[in-house]
């Protein structure tokens, strides 16, 4: 560890002599001209030099460049592309705004910046996916998801059919950083995970980070998912909505003070319990199930140096029937400000709150009324800044320091009578510090993102800390005052991104990445469920730290048409947190007595083709990986194969633009099976039969296939009036696949010496229709 | 709290499963001993009951285990315990036999050959419990109709003992028969939520067929204070036959077990303590009439 920290030491010295001498720095914000939205990741190039940059999350780009006239050409994907003639005598600013190209707009899923730079940028295993096309992908009931276009992609896998929890490269689902708007979101689920809490319609961009995390992100072992809501329409009044099948959605957006301020408001909400009352079932009266969100977003450029933007999200699930009740969701708040110190020094602080609870309660208003609630707190600062100190040379720096707070499990009783009056689990407090250093130098044809962060994780009393024995029994538990620090963790954590430029249109990346997980999720279960509690790292769960390189070949053809690509990773897991058998997770005071800590690694390799042709869209992709556990006390100590150790996967995804108004689209997806446990005899204890087991997930499902198709109509007129709408079609599971979701092992009811195994599936073939509108 | 997750169990079912039987061929394990059996606080003849595992798919009921030669010692006094002979695999003591609060008692198998191991042993500790303590822990019962939940909810009236941590098994015996017939109808409670309260008609057991009970008929709650490990095993084994979901299942795994030498089950040790009900006319008043 010793000797790779001093060569970051060294790097970030050296990368100190590249600093501009007699440079000037061209910056501002891309934006939409139609909308005033800011373009995040807009390429901008300065011809007839190697020179060029992206926007930032903010839309902010900035360049250093000698004094003398260049031509500076920015692109976006579904923009059509600007040059301007820049004379820099000084240090100029330089706001752009793009015209969305009609003809391409419905072309692409997965978005390509435009040009070679997804060859020539010194990232990779990161996917960008484009909002405003997602929604051309068919969908389960036509509800096309954020998350679900996301398990198409090379290396991601579903945890379990129709359900919003991902493995990326074979890591579990809460080693995923999901981010709205830069606040961490705890659960995305809604209704057990076949809907997502992201509403397309509010959200702008997306990025995946699959390996090569850069040093600003912190947190997850596996993958960064950084989702950007929209900033609302600054230059004109906007309503985009639909109405699906079993859910309906309206955005509203526009002007506070013209391309001053915006604000964008957007709802969804299902309608499923809307028919109970006509299907005429007495369970199903007085019975709740729905869902809604909400997000809100208000932003104001006070002047060209200053932009300040609140936005939060509110969503909730609620199940119930009379007197049993049960409801969970996420509330998140960002305010950020970015603030232009110099042209070259942009500056983003963000404060940040975000919770995710849940409760069930029985209203008997008798011995059996209780509440149970759980709560997870975040309130978290951070600074990030962009400084552009050279034409080869961008630095990025910042800090954060996050409170968490976690409150596993509160029973209340809430009748007089009842039977459980208070009990708790005592409230957990951390707090998580991070600072990073990111250097981005460019030596021509090979560039190097370096980066380092320091992440520290503290336990904060109040709090009370067990004291297990070698067999994980509690011996003793201490009590922390409020305000002391019981428990420190400090881990450098240094990542490593380069590409060295065969050509213009081919590429040799390779990646390191050490991260550090200090929270996790306490589920048991494959798909997991809302009742999973977070837990923080303690003086008896070490922190999870993840190793990963990759190594990747990318290479365009036709004119950048076509992207292909070929990674090969390899992650080590240390610390990695499995539970014991028959762990006890939910309302457990003793949680960590029940936790075992192991290894975990993944190897594999994908192949990814992009296609953007204009009449042909989307991608082909291959993945072979593998997923292994090994933790002393699970499984006899021998390694065994993770649930989603699928080995081979293939998804095409692909549509074709029929004409200005039709689009075709079709997802083919297949993988390998589940790994899962069989049994291999059974016994009967008290006239109940039990299964005998032998090693976990050594048997795999039936492989996994299924075939979705949808059409895309666009009602006539719309090109020139101000109301659009398009109607999409789509069916799931076309060729009514009866893929395996669980099987289990059952005996005949009449013959108890009678067993046999039996599949559950869910989703057989599923039409539906959705209508989308926008003025 | 089964209940409640039942609200979320409903959640899962609305979205539409189906189910259809597959052919999976299935390796087979080596034959275990199955030993499952207790001694408690009643004076009765206490029974093991032994037995071999089969392959998941063989088409017979598990074989039993005849002529072993089993007995149940407390370190001073040993009990023999001798095949039915109309039961073969089931062992009993002597009918004079009770077992005491606090003491360890071993269980000795013998004489049996599974994969060539021919003895067996376990322990188990009664919990100590309070002296008089058939009266300390559970006072009267009552059984009600809820129409919400559409059938009989056995109430029960508690001084839960204050300072210990006590897990429970409850059983329901109506008239001579039990109600509670398997693994999978036990009530199982740890009192960590309501340690020393008094519960006042908390719902301590629910019998879902509305036509199980007619007025005269005798509810008997059997209040089993069991040993930690034992509530572990009882919780882990009825998890082990319930049926697999990727939302709630743990991932599959075989019991403990407190059986050396490989074998199977359990031997437990606990107390026994009684309360009755006797059905009235009244309790029938708000019973839905078919």
């Amino acid at each position: 560890m010793k000797a790779k920290l001093l060569n970051f030491a060294l790097l970030l010295l050296i990368s100190h002599g590249l600093w501009g001498q007699g440079k000037y720095s061209v910056s501002g914000y891309v934006k939409d001209s139609k909308t005033g939205e800011v373009l995040i990741g807009a390429t901008v190039i300065v011809k007839n030099s190697t020179s060029g940059t992206v926007a930032n999350s903010y839309g902010y780009f900035s360049l250093s460049l000698p004094k003398g006239e260049h031509n500076i050409s920015f692109m976006y994907l579904g923009y059509e592309p600007i040059e301007k003639k820049v004379k820099v005598e000084k240090d100029t600013r330089l706001d752009v705004e793009m015209n969305p190209n009609i003809q391409e707009i419905q072309a692409v899923v997965v978005s390509r910046e435009g040009g070679n730079s997804n060859v020539q940028r010194a990232e990779m295993s990161l996917i960008k996916l484009e909002m405003k096309n997602i929604r051309q992908i068919p969908a389960l009931m036509g509800e096309v998801d954020v998350i679900k276009a996301i398990q198409l992609l090379p290396g991601v896998q579903s945890t379990t059919e129709g359900g919003s929890g991902f493995s990326v490269r074979g890591g579990t689902s809460d080693q995923n950083l999901i981010l709205l708007d830069e606040a961490t979101v705890y659960n995305a689920s809604h209704l057990m995970g076949f809907f997502s809490v992201f509403n397309n319609d509010a959200i702008k961009d997306i990025k995946l980070y699959k390996s090569d995390m850069p040093a600003s992100f912190g947190g997850r072992l596996s993958s960064v998912l950084d989702i950007r809501m929209k900033d609302g329409n600054s230059k004109q009044f906007a309503a985009t909505g639909g109405i699906g099948s079993i859910s309906s959605r309206i955005t509203l957006e526009g002007p506070v003070l013209k391309d001053k301020s915006s604000f964008m408001l957007s709802g969804r909400r299902t309608y499923v319990d809307v028919f109970f009352p006509l299907f005429n079932n007495e369970d199903l009266k007085g019975s709740s199930l729905y869902f809604y969100d909400l997000n809100a977003k208000l932003n104001a450029t006070l002047n060209p140096n200053n932009r300040l933007f609140v936005s939060g999200y509110f969503g909730r699930d609620m199940f119930g029937r009379d007197i049993n009740g049960f409801g969970f969701g996420n509330r998140t708040l960002t305010t950020r400000w970015n603030h232009i110190f110099r042209h070259n020094l942009f500056m983003n602080t963000t404060l940040i709150s975000s919770n995710y609870n849940y409760f069930l309660e029985s209203n008997t208003n008798d011995a059996n009324a209780i509440r149970w609630e759980s709560n997870m707190n975040e309130i978290n600062l951070k600074v990030d800044f962009n400084y552009a100190l050279g034409p080869r040379y961008q630095l990025r720096f910042g800090a954060s320091s996050a409170l968490l707070t976690f409150m596993p499990g509160l029973i209340k009783g809430t009748s007089s009578k009842s039977f459980i009056q208070r009990w708790e689990i005592p409230k957990q407090y951390a707090l998580e510090h991070g600072a990073y250093l990111l250097n981005e130098l460019d030596f021509g044809k090979l560039s190097v993102k370096a980066g380092l962060r320091l992440s520290v994780f503290q336990n904060l009393g109040k709090g009370v800390s067990i004291v297990l024995s070698d067999e994980y029994r509690v011996i003793d538990k201490i009590n922390h005052s409020n305000g002391e620090i019981y428990n420190t963790y400090i881990n450098p954590e240094p990542r490593l991104g380069m590409v060295y430029r065969l050509s213009d249109s081919s590429s040799i990346k390779a990646s390191y990445s050490h991260t550090t997980q200090y929270v996790q999720q306490a589920s048991n279960s494959q798909g997991g469920n809302p009742l999973d509690v977070w837990f923080p790292a303690s003086p008896n769960i070490k922190p999870q730290q993840a190793d990963q390189w990759a190594i990747g070949y990318f290479r365009n053809f036709l004119n950048n048409q076509i992207e292909a690509s070929a990674e090969f990773y390899y992650k080590s897991v240390r610390n990695f947190v499995d539970f014991k058998d028959f762990a006890n997770i939910l309302l457990n005071d003793e949680l960590e007595a029940e936790i075992r800590q192991g290894s975990a690694y993944s190897y594999g390799m994908e192949l990814f083709t992009r296609i953007g042709t204009g009449k042909w869209d989307g991608w082909v992709s291959y993945t072979y990986g593998r997923t292994f556990r090994k933790t002393s006390g699970v499984n006899m100590g021998h390694t065994y194969s993770a649930t989603y150790d699928k080995p081979h996967n293939v998804t095409i995804v692909l549509s074709y633009r029929v004409n200005s108004r039709v689009t075709l689209s079709a997802n083919w997806l297949y993988s390998t099976g589940q790994a899962y446990t069989q049994p291999t005899g059974r016994y009967e204890i008290d006239s109940q039969t039990l299964p005998i087991y032998s090693e976990r997930n050594a048997k795999r499902y039936p492989d996994y296939h299924r075939l979705d198709v949808a059409v895309n109509i666009k009602t006539k007129n719309s090109l020139n009036q101000r109301w659009q709408s398009e109607w999409n079609i789509s069916i799931y599971n076309l060729y009514n696949r009866h893929n395996a979701w669980a099987i289990n092992f059952a005996q005949d009811k009449d013959n108890s010496n009678t067993t046999y195994a039996e599949k559950t599936y869910l989703f057989p073939i599923i039409p539906s229709v959705t209508y989308n509108f926008k003025f | 709290m089964n209940r409640i997750l039942f609200v979320i169990a409903l959640g899962t079912a609305i979205a539409h499963a189906c189910t259809e039987r597959m052919e999976i061929p299935l390796d087979e394990s080596d034959t275990k001993l199955i030993v499952y059996g207790s001694i408690t606080t009643d004076t009765m003849s206490h029974c093991i009951k032994l037995s071999k595992s089969i392959p998941f798919y063989s088409n017979t009921h598990p074989q039993t285990v005849s002529n072993a030669t089993v007995y149940i010692s407390d370190g001073e006094r040993t009990f023999p315990l001798t095949q039915a002979p109309d039961k073969p695999g089931y062992y009993f003591t002597e009918s004079s036999v009770f077992g005491i609060s606090g003491v360890t008692y071993r269980l000795h198998i013998d004489n049996v050959n599974i994969g060539g191991i021919t003895s067996f042993d376990a322990q188990a500790q009664m919990p100590a419990l309070l002296d008089n303590y058939q009266t300390k822990y559970l006072d009267s019962i009552n059984v009600q109709y809820n129409d919400y939940w559409d059938g009989w909810v056995v109430n029960g009236f508690a001084k839960e003992p204050e300072n210990m941590r006590n897990y429970y098994m409850f059983k329901i015996k109506i008239n001579d028969t039990y109600y509670t017939d398997s693994l999978d109808n036990i009530v199982l409670v740890d009192d960590k939520f309501f340690n020393g309260n008094y519960t006042t008609g908390a719902a301590f057991y629910f019998i879902p067929e509305k036509d199980t009970l007619k007025v005269g008929d005798r509810v008997t709650l059997e209040l089993c204070a069991i040993p930690e490990d034992y509530y572990h095993y009882l919780s882990e084994a009825s998890t082990a036959s319930q049926p697999q979901f990727p939302l709630f299942s743990p991932p599959p795994a075989n019991p403990r077990t407190n059986i050396n030498n490989g074998a199977l089950g359990y031997f437990a040790a606990y107390a026994i303590i009684r309360a009755s009900y006797v059905m009235r006319e009244e309790d029938f008043n708000n019973v839905p009439k078919p």
